[in-house]
């Protein structure tokens, strides 16, 4: 374990060292909730993430996992700590770049899906409609119709694929593939992979570790709000000699 | 993108405004056919019956109008905790715009809607009572147009100042509607302080800076009446004479205190809504915890 700890630091390093700025930068970040006593969601977590990596951030369910992406995206202040993507603090600036995915349906149940469509290409420049209505079209959901008739997988579907239709340099994926049936989990996987822009980033968070680990290219593993281990998954799979998976069944014991 | 916001808060506030429009335009046209088809003049059961049908047809018009108002209230403030604070927030805060930016194009489009509503129940409103007045009275419209702004003269003071009067009055309804829209908005967003109880938090908000408000107004009215009382240098004298150099000195002392009155009052609403417009922003940069 320590063996594997230290290479973790090297990886870690290793993009300051390499004199790139990576895409982005998470340092010593902390997050209490007010009303939480001393409890500390996210506590002293420093990562860097570079481009064109798919990396998965995993962990149990009240790891962090959600409060750290809110924070990425500026949907939460952090308590303390410093978040940089592409060089910029979260705003504005940063949410032109990320294609964030939430746990959430977000869209009006009485808005049409081609007034979702039109509602993302006014505000994202690198947001691509023609893609969104060639998958919209082969997933056969009709435009015409309102979020409300459509069922709930079929709404994550269409979220996720207005969330992949943008040439973004990174992308948030918050549990895509939680609550929904295995046929659609590969669907979603498959709309993930064939669809990123490969000079971005992709961080994938999930408990589902089965279904996605051989997309990866790195994880973290988080828990009680720290980092615990972030490394390639491969370093994972040729060291410990078993599957992401298997390992983190045994990091996670209860 | 201030305008591709305002575009979209826009299209989100049509649906409604043209249902109420509609709705106003119903009881309008329902009202005036029945003041038009009053008739007194036949035997007693029929103008006892066409006396109860007036009757509830003007209850039906002040509820529509109190409807209308209280609609758009309700519209206004439901969209903004929807877009701002429930899962719509997800999309709402990642879009690439600053909370200045949000904040003003959810203001501009709220207060547009709410003067368009307001402006609709003054128009529905003259041309009933016209329609009422001309029934009962049997004269015409130009006639009453003329009497109606003939009193306003004479009761204002206000002589040949009609543009500023109106330049004047328009201001201060455009900044008070402002500011009940920002006040809205800032009781939803401090509402949201209450976690586990946003709703009742944003109706205890609100509340309280109502009571704030109105603690204010009445001081202010209070030292108005003082400010009158000190221009007149004596009370209000129920046998002056109209038309009298006192009645003329005491009407303009009232309109002076009255524009001072009015112009404190908005003054005071615009500090509050100030501070409440603060508090909006620093809810959604510094406390936003969308569930």
């Amino acid at each position: 374990m320590r063996k594997i700890m230290e290479e973790q630091f090297q990886f870690n390093e290793g993009f300051a060292n390499e004199g790139f700025a990576p895409l982005l930068q998470v340092d010593d970040l902390c997050k209490k909730y007010p009303g939480s006593g001393g409890y500390m969601a996210v506590y002293h977590m420093s990562f860097a993430i570079p481009r064109g990596r798919i990396i998965g951030l995993l962990g149990p369910n009240g790891c962090g996992k959600s409060t750290l992406i809110k924070m990425i995206n500026g949907l939460l202040a952090p308590s303390s700590g410093r978040i940089l993507v592409n060089g910029f603090m979260p705003g504005a600036e940063t949410k032109r770049i990320i294609s964030y995915l939430p746990e959430r349906t977000y869209f009006d149940n009485n808005m049409k899906v081609s007034s979702a469509i039109n509602y993302f290409a006014d505000f994202y420049a690198d947001f691509s409609a023609e893609r969104a209505y060639d998958m919209l079209g082969r997933l056969g959901v009709n435009i015409n119709a309102r979020f409300k008739t459509l069922s709930k997988g079929t709404k994550e579907k269409v979220q996720l694929i207005l969330v992949m239709s943008r040439d973004a340099d990174l992308y948030i994926l918050d549990e895509p593939i939680a609550g929904v049936d295995p046929a659609a989990r590969d669907y979603i996987l498959h709309t993930i992979i064939s669809n990123y822009n490969r000079r971005a980033s992709i961080l994938l968070s999930t408990h589902l570790i089965t279904d996605v680990e051989n997309v990866l290219d790195d994880v973290i593993f988080m828990k009680n709000g720290s980092l615990m281990l972030y490394m390639p998954a491969e370093q994972i799979r040729s060291q410990m000699g078993k599957t992401i998976d298997a390992y983190f069944r045994e990091v996670y014991v209860c | 993108m201030l305008g591709r916001l305002m575009k979209h808060e826009w299209k989100g506030m049509l649906a409604p405004l043209v249902i109420m429009a509609c709705l106003l335009l119903g009881i309008t046209v329902f009202t005036c056919t029945v003041i038009i088809n009053m008739n007194t003049e036949l035997d007693e059961i029929i103008e006892n019956f066409s006396t109860a049908v007036s009757m509830m047809t003007f209850l039906l018009y002040y509820a529509g109008i109190v409807g209308c108002v209280i609609g758009i209230t309700m519209v206004i403030a439901v969209r903004f905790y929807k877009t701002c604070y429930t899962d719509q927030g997800y999309l709402t805060h990642t879009l690439p715009v600053s909370a200045k930016q949000l904040l003003t194009a959810k203001t501009v489009t709220a207060a547009l809607s709410y003067l368009i509503i307001i402006l609709l129940v003054y128009i529905s409103v003259f041309v009933t009572l016209s329609t009422f007045i001309a029934q009962a009275f049997d004269e015409d419209w130009d006639f009453l147009l003329n009497s109606f702004v003939a009193v306003l003269r004479d009761s204002l003071g206000l002589h040949n100042a009609y543009p500023l009067f109106i330049i004047y009055w328009s201001c201060c309804i455009i900044v008070s509607l402002i500011c009940s829209v920002i006040g809205l908005m800032g009781a939803i967003s401090l509402g949201q302080l209450y976690t586990k109880h946003r709703v009742a938090g944003a109706v205890i908000a609100y509340l309280a800076i109502r009571i704030v408000r109105r603690f204010f107004t009445q001081v202010v009215i209070l030292l108005g009446y003082q400010i009158f009382d000190r221009f007149t240098h004596a009370s209000w004298d129920s046998t002056a004479i109209h038309g009298s150099e006192y009645w003329r000195s005491v009407i303009a002392s009232a309109n002076f205190s009255a524009q001072i009155m009015l112009f404190t009052i908005v003054l005071i609403s615009a500090a509050i809504a100030a501070g409440l417009l603060f508090a909006s922003y620093n809810m959604m940069t510094k406390r936003l915890n969308l569930e």
